[in-house]
């Protein structure tokens, strides 16, 4: 790598997934450091001007609520793929599966089942019940196959080492999926053909699979083929760009509340030949906008009397309602438990440490060594409420503490993780930034993990925040079908087929 | 198909149709101003057409050509003028993108943002010719992707129904606008009202290779073939509302209102002298506007729905789909 775009790059102190600490590619990532390395600023800037017009023209966007002029703005993708080998990516794919698995069926054993595992003291059952995603509407309503989480989006990080870690599971509506699919289009269009022979997994059955998990999950009665749809708040909802994509990789009408009726517990839509009955509704509005009759009664997003016909079986709605309770952030600790205790296995990926806050000895421990730690809200999704101790002032601090203490079930706190980094396009050159990867799970007639997913990065220099919504960006993620041999790997590479 | 749907895409049409069918009057309008300078040229006409003269009187513009040309093009608080078609266009197929194939969706922003793009003020002032071929070929290629990529569903015949319903009030109105300089005029305020519907061509062709004025107003309200007359329209629309899936056993409302308006208009004299040519066109503006009427209560509000319709049945496929 000389005298091109690598020439001059800083690892920071921090663990690059591309450039090892003796400065050389590492294993697996060497043809697109190589080819990077190998252009010119100027090269690198058509590139990225080509990637823009792709994407306008694609009208891939996003949108920024609380923006006066243009609330619709175009997608971030960062040029640079985020690679992850297949012997990394084996272990990913099964931790990701039987954690989803256990999460299943601890919410089937919480709504429908016995709740053994608070009889048996391995969750605290005040903890649960106070959760304000548990669903007391979800009592006694059973889920075709307990696919509860037809679909999870778990965020994954790795820290110094390099090793993956659980930051968060999202089992309520995850969003972010039709990104993976359209960055994958767009770097086939603007890097065309330089890294055909790489061999990297396909991402495009995605569609394909959710339709099939979420046929699996139709009442019984639906019979042979039934019908699905994707229900969305509408066109204002910040990912209504992606529950359009998914209706289309499916086939399926994309239908708003005011589309379905209910009549006598059988949910319809309305369409230009009058009512068509609906068996799978792929909902992408959260469960207290689902039906005005039992949740909030001034909304009009949702469909009175939905709740009716799930409960009386003619319907399904995925993800099913009460899901909430299994990502609340106090609960997410537990999730390790829960796979012992319902598979009889240690989890293959870890937690990030964790500190519940309800407990009087770790929120004394974690108050000493508050401008270590951040500090998150157990129940907010997207990034928001969140606090970083290192970065935050001595009065945000101050504000925290008299916020936990307030409410010390609340929050939690977690070490510190200092995020992996990946070369990023910045002015004409790369720089490392900080990346997290969102997963996406299907539970259907099995669990199947979608081959890499959604890399999140953060733009901005030494930002650690890598939500869209607060100026992150993403990259294309390339999981490899087979590692490359590697002679100055001291491991032997892959091997996986 | 969702009757949201379905509403959603007559209305892309509609307006899609809206942006051409300007430009084109438009540019045939300042073209003919040049060229043509025995044609009388009335602006404020232009206004009526687009049925926006009440909005532009709000904005307290002079009625030149400048300030009308502005008004209809580049004025993206007039809910009349192209940029602000377009975008409605736009915004209506977007929440239909699930039954778009790609390229319909990437010509509507490319489409969008070349609009958004450009400074269309200067462009009126500067180079309008070179402005109008632009949005009439970002038109052209829209109908174009759709035919060759949308499949014939119900989605396709509301979008096309949504762009022929339009089309024929359009070409309604110009007549009736145009009609009291054609029946009194020149050779060209016939070339004006002509070529303000791409029908010079085709006129001199099918009819006669002098533009007769009084032949004019029956070419373009009741030629069979050429695919910007009135009859045209709403026979195409006639077809397409009959091969909807989902139709009713006898025939639906709106068919019989179709049927009355074509055959109302197929088989008038209008060519003879003694006919109020603006008062039959007022009237088949009318009877246009009731056919949208009949298909929004038909196939958009469900008006016809019945409680108690077969939902406790198996699960139906949707129209339109295979």
């Amino acid at each position: 790598m000389a005298g091109g775009l690598f020439s001059d790059y800083d690892l920071g102190g921090f663990y690059d997934e591309a450039i090892g600490t003796n400065g050389a590619p590492r294993p697996g990532q060497e043809p697109v450091v190589d080819w990077f390395d190998a252009l010119t600023p100027d090269d690198l800037r058509y590139h990225g001007d080509l990637r823009d017009d792709v994407l306008r023209s694609r009208g891939i966007t996003f949108t920024v609520y609380g923006e006066a002029q243009g609330i619709e703005r175009t997608w971030p993708m960062d040029l640079f793929p985020r690679i992850i080998r297949a012997d990394e990516w084996d272990v990913l794919e099964r931790g990701l599966a039987q954690r989803v698995d256990a999460v299943n069926r601890f919410l089937e054993d919480l709504y429908v089942g016995d709740q053994a595992i608070l009889n048996d003291g391995v969750v605290p059952r005040w903890l649960v019940m106070s959760s304000s995603g548990f669903e007391r509407e979800a009592f006694n309503i059973s889920v075709p196959n307990g696919a509860r989480c037809l679909v999870s989006g778990v965020d994954v990080v790795r820290g110094a080492d390099g090793r993956f870690l659980v930051l968060e599971d999202n089992l309520r509506n995850p969003s972010g999926v039709s990104y993976v699919l359209e960055n994958r289009a767009t770097m086939a269009r603007v890097l065309t053909g330089a890294f055909d022979r790489m061999g990297i997994r396909s991402v495009d059955h995605y569609g394909r699979s959710l339709l099939s998990a979420l046929k699996h999950a139709a009442p019984p009665a639906a019979g042979d083929d039934p019908v699905v749809c994707v229900l969305t708040p509408g066109v204002f909802n910040s990912a209504y760009f992606e529950h359009a994509f998914l209706a289309r990789q499916m086939g399926v009408e994309l239908v708003e509340g005011r589309d379905l009726v209910v009549d006598d517990h059988v949910v319809a839509m309305r369409t230009t030949g009058g009512l068509r009955r609906v068996d799978v509704i792929y909902r992408r509005i959260d469960d207290h906008f689902l039906d005005p009759v039992v949740f909030e009664s001034g909304s009009s997003l949702g469909v009175p009397g939905l709740m009716a016909a799930v409960r009386a079986g003619t319907v399904t709605v995925a993800n099913a309602v009460g899901n909430g309770v299994a990502d609340d952030k106090a609960v997410y600790p537990y999730v390790p438990a829960m796979i012992r205790y319902y598979l009889g296995e240690e989890a293959l990926i870890d937690n990030a440490t964790t500190y519940v806050l309800w407990d009087d000895d770790e929120r004394n421990a974690a108050f000493d060594r508050m401008d270590e730690l951040v500090w998150k809200p157990v129940a907010e999704s997207g990034g928001y409420g969140i606090l970083i101790g290192p970065q935050a002032s001595d009065a945000e601090l101050a504000a925290m503490r008299d916020t936990v203490e307030a409410d010390p079930r609340g929050w939690i706190a977690q070490e510190v993780v200092a995020l992996s980094r990946v070369p990023s396009c910045v002015d004409g050159g790369l720089e490392g930034r900080h990346v997290d990867l969102r997963t996406f799970v299907l539970t259907g007639e099995s669990i199947e993990v979608i081959p890499g997913g959604l890399t999140r990065v953060a733009m901005r220099k030494g930002s650690l925040i890598v939500n869209s919504s607060q100026g992150g960006g993403s990259k294309d993620t390339w999981v490899l079908s087979e590692d490359p041999p590697d002679p100055a790997a001291a491991e032997p590479a892959g091997g996986t087929i | 198909m969702l009757a949201r749907h379905a509403e959603n895409l007559f209305w892309a049409g509609r307006y899609l149709e809206r942006a051409e069918d300007t430009a084109r009057i438009l540019d045939a309008t300042q073209h003919g101003t040049i060229i043509r300078p025995d044609a009388a040229v009335q602006w404020g006409d232009l206004l009526t057409v687009i049925r926006v003269r009440s909005e532009f009187t709000e904005t307290g513009r002079e009625v030149n050509g400048h300030e009308v040309s502005e008004f209809l093009v580049a004025d993206a608080e007039s809910p009349g003028s192209v940029i602000s078609s377009v975008r409605t266009a736009r915004e209506n197929l977007r929440s239909v993108r699930e039954h778009l194939p790609t390229e319909v969706w990437e010509a509507a922003n490319r489409f969008h943002h070349e609009l958004e793009n450009r400074d269309l003020v200067a462009d009126l002032d500067g180079e309008p010719y070179t402005l109008f071929l632009v949005i009439k070929g970002w038109c052209q290629t829209m109908s174009g992707v759709i035919e060759q990529t949308m499949p014939r569903d119900d989605g396709y015949r509301f979008l096309n129904l949504g762009m022929l319903l339009e089309r024929a009030v359009m070409t309604t109105r110009l007549l009736s606008i145009r009609w009291a300089h054609l029946s009194t005029g020149t050779f060209d305020d016939a070339h004006l009202t002509l070529s303000s519907v791409s029908a010079v061509e085709a006129f001199r062709r099918l009819k006669s290779p002098n533009l007769e004025p009084m032949a004019v107003g029956a070419f373009l309200l009741q030629d069979p073939v050429f695919p910007r007359s009135v009859l045209y329209c709403l026979m195409r629309a006639e077809t397409l509302l009959g091969r909807l899936s989902d139709q009713p056993s006898d025939m639906g409302r709106t068919e019989r209102v179709l049927g009355r308006v074509r055959s109302g208009l197929e088989f008038a004299d209008v060519d003879h002298p003694s006919v109020d040519l603006p008062a039959a066109c007022a009237e088949l503006d009318e009877g246009i506007r009731s056919v949208a009427d009949a298909m929004t209560a038909q196939y958009f509000r469900n008006a016809d729905l019945q409680p108690g319709s077969p939902l406790g049945t198996a699960s139906v496929p949707l129209g339109g789909r295979r």
